[in-house]
């Protein structure tokens, strides 16, 4: 059953190999325009890409004061690269590969100087009464992005794709230029860590329980 | 519940995970194992929850201008990196600069790494002075953007505009804009006095000696940390937007975007976050108001307008002198007045009280420079004066100007409160229908109305309110395109394909266009 996410990359996934040729063949022309300096080509492709850039930092940054800032620093990092773009993958996924990267690398940075919003200060309710609030989701998948963020940044960036971004082993593996091979391995490893922190953090396992039953 | 049982399990889901449909087998070994380990069932509830985050948190919509807006400073970002990356043949040659740019891709995080390291240098340089010579460093250039009423400036190499090392802006009753190379705004008020201490490529530390200095440094730049110093004390930004206010006896910090760290005489270290205020000395931090906050995003407009790329010289005078002169409804100071301006159609507006006002539609063209007198005639009415406030409006906020509405109407969207935000448009096109701001809360009002509050006549009747009166005005873009929705949402098909049409004959390089077009499309 193909998640939403995955739903809304569909035009991508499913072209047909004329269709999907004549796609790639575009955007690389765009790109080197682009990468030319072009400004038409520069403001399409920042319009093309700009929401869902936005949905990735989100997820990553949700309620961080930088936020913004990393939505941005990942669109000025997409233009600064778009020169590298080979049309490998889809122009979406190269993005979303180079989003995903600098805003783990800017998260590390601000960790660095104690930035970054700890744990213990997203409060949960303990009521179930709200659990169907916004708020409560969003506090619950806060938290989950700060485990995520703790992973070491390939293992994040590999669960991220995966699983917050709805692409598939071998499309993961594509997007980040690794052996398949090599990929799935990296995503049990990074499972099995992110399994552990969730197990140890007796909140998420209190909220999973209440939303089992 | 065994190892093994959940290693089978984790197999399955990964074969999942590769595009595989599972098979009912399958699917009844993992329902049968999540009746029996609680930490698998919890695992699958976390990912579940990641996998469906874009429908229960996903990210705050953005209306159209602000999107826009924030597109707008990525591009400008980058050509600001460009510039101060490549230059002479280095940009003559595409494919060359396509390794360029690869290369600096790459570089990127070095540079990120080079900002943190910098900051370190700063601190050790500072506890060392003899350690390395800033003037040894490769210079930074800076340049005067705008300059209004008594603004003295000691330039570089007899240049007023230049600004370098040992460089002063001094204003007694007037305002200047300034932009530093390394991707920083800066915004000086009346009476202050600001000393560009060091400007290299290693030290970036100005001195402000009184006064009050806005800054909006680019979180993306590739340069050395800014370091604002006082007679209190010195800030040290490790964010974006914040101001810091000097008197004989303070200095105050508020910062509006991220963060800075502020250091006072002692030494006592305090990091001051979005939203706060501080005052250097005393130790207490407090949110910063809503009045303060308004105005900060006036300012952060008026940056936006004024240090941009390709920006045109503005040169702007009238008779009577003093007059205030707003463009695009943002204020940028009194008569006799010269600023950079971004390209494009710009309206400009000068008012004095007791004269008629003056109002220009200018195409800016980049790479010129545009010259103007207003000769104002006086009006023969007596100076406006606020209109007395009706009994309803008594318990409305202490919003007395167009900007003080706008403010208001913003931060009730932050928050979210569509309904006030929309009452502080209607207040503002009702006690304003002149004005600028007047004019563009009818767009803003739209978007509401269509977007939050799912009322797409109304929508409609502002969109259309404001393509009658503003025509072909500066938000006739947003107005268009917002005119289409609202058809769209009120099933009103033929009429939205010919607002379609004659969105893409009036605005053909909008970036709406892809979307328009796709909609044609699909009503074809």
């Amino acid at each position: 059953m193909p998640t939403a996410k995955q739903k809304m990359y569909q035009v991508t996934k499913t072209a047909s190999p004329n269709e999907a040729s004549q796609t790639a063949r575009i955007d690389l022309e765009l790109t080197q325009l682009a990468a030319a300096g072009d400004h038409r080509a520069r403001r399409q492709l920042v319009d093309r890409l700009y929401d869902r850039v936005r949905t990735t930092v989100y997820f990553l940054a949700r309620g961080h004061q930088n936020e913004e800032d990393f939505v941005q620093a990942s669109i000025v990092e997409i233009l600064l690269s778009v020169g590298g773009f080979r049309a490998q993958s889809s122009l979406e996924a190269w993005a979303d590969r180079i989003a995903v990267r600098t805003t783990m690398r800017k998260l590390k940075s601000m960790r660095k100087w104690g930035q970054v919003v700890p744990l213990e200060t997203v409060p949960l309710p303990s009521s179930t009464a709200i659990a169907e609030d916004r708020v409560y989701a969003r506090q619950i998948n806060a938290r989950i992005a700060v485990h995520l963020q703790k992973l070491k940044p390939k293992h994040t960036e590999a669960l991220t794709l995966h699983l917050v971004l709805g692409y598939t082993v071998p499309e993961v593996a594509e997007i980040t230029n690794t052996k398949l091979e090599t990929m799935r391995d990296r995503l049990k490893v990074a499972r099995k860590k992110f399994r552990k922190m969730i197990e140890r953090d007796s909140t998420l396992v209190e909220w999973a329980g209440k939303g089992v039953a | 519940m065994t190892n093994k049982d959940c290693k089978k399990v984790h197999q399955i889901w990964l074969a999942e995970g590769e595009g595989r449909q599972l098979t009912l087998l399958e699917e009844a070994t993992v329902e049968n194992h999540m009746d029996h380990c609680p930490s698998c069932l919890v695992e699958r509830r976390v990912v579940q929850s990641i996998q469906s985050a874009h429908i229960t948190d996903p990210p705050p919509t953005l209306d159209e201008l602000t999107r826009r807006r924030q597109m707008d400073q990525a591009l400008h970002q980058v050509a600001a990196l460009e510039r101060s990356t490549f230059s002479g043949a280095d940009r003559v040659l595409a494919p060359n600069r396509n390794r360029l740019l690869i290369g600096f891709g790459m570089g990127f995080a070095a540079a990120a790494v080079a900002l943190v390291l910098g900051v370190v240098l700063v601190d050790s340089r500072t506890d060392n002075p003899t350690s390395q010579d800033p003037a040894t460093a490769t210079p930074l250039s800076g340049d005067i953007m705008l300059a209004t009423g008594e603004v003295r400036v000691s330039g570089v190499g007899g240049d007023a505009s230049a600004l370098g090392r040992h460089s002063t802006i001094e204003i007694d009753d007037g305002t200047a804009v300034a932009q530093l190379e390394t991707g920083i705004k800066l915004r000086l008020a009346k009476r202050s006095n600001l000393f560009f201490k060091a400007v290299n490529r290693r030290q970036l530390d100005l001195n402000l000696r009184q006064g009050e200095l806005f800054v909006h440094v680019d979180p993306s730049r590739d340069g050395p940390p800014l370091v604002v110093s006082t007679p209190h004390g010195r800030v040290r930004v490790l964010g974006t937007v914040f101001s810091v206010d000097v008197d004989s006896e303070n200095t105050v910090v508020r910062v509006y975007r991220s963060s800075v760290e502020v250091v006072d005489a002692l030494g006592n270290t305090q990091t001051i976050r979005q939203g706060q205020s501080f005052v250097v000395g005393q130790g207490t931090i407090e949110q910063i108001d809503e009045k303060n906050i308004a105005a900060a995003e006036g300012q952060l407009r008026m940056l936006d307008l004024v240090v941009a790329p390709d920006a045109v010289e503005l040169a702007v005078s009238s008779l009577p002198l003093g007059a205030t002169l707003r463009v695009d409804g943002i204020e940028l100071g009194e008569t006799p007045l010269t600023s950079m301006v971004r390209p494009g159609t710009r309206e400009v507006v000068i008012t004095r009280p007791g004269h008629e006002s003056v109002r220009e539609l200018m195409h800016l063209v980049p790479g010129t420079k545009v010259s103007r007198m207003f000769e104002l005639s006086e009006s023969g009415l007596p100076v406006v004066r606020p209109a007395p406030r009706s009994p309803a409006m008594v318990d409305r906020p202490r919003a007395r100007t167009p900007e003080d509405l706008v403010g208001l109407a913003r931060s009730h969207r932050q928050t979210g409160r569509w309904k006030e935000a929309l009452r502080a448009y209607q207040h503002l096109i009702e006690r304003f229908p002149n004005s600028a701001l007047g004019r563009a809360a009818l767009v803003s009002m739209g978007q509401i109305q269509l977007e939050r509050l799912g009322r797409p006549e109304s929508a409609l009747r502002s969109f259309d309110q404001y393509l009658r009166i503003a025509g072909h005005g500066t938000l006739a873009q947003e107005a268009a395109f917002g005119r289409t929705q609202a058809l769209r949402a009120l099933g009103r098909h033929t009429a939205e394909r010919s607002s379609l049409r004659a969105f893409l004959r009036d605005f053909p390089d909008a970036i709406q266009v892809p979307r328009v077009q796709e909609r044609l499309d699909q009503l074809k």
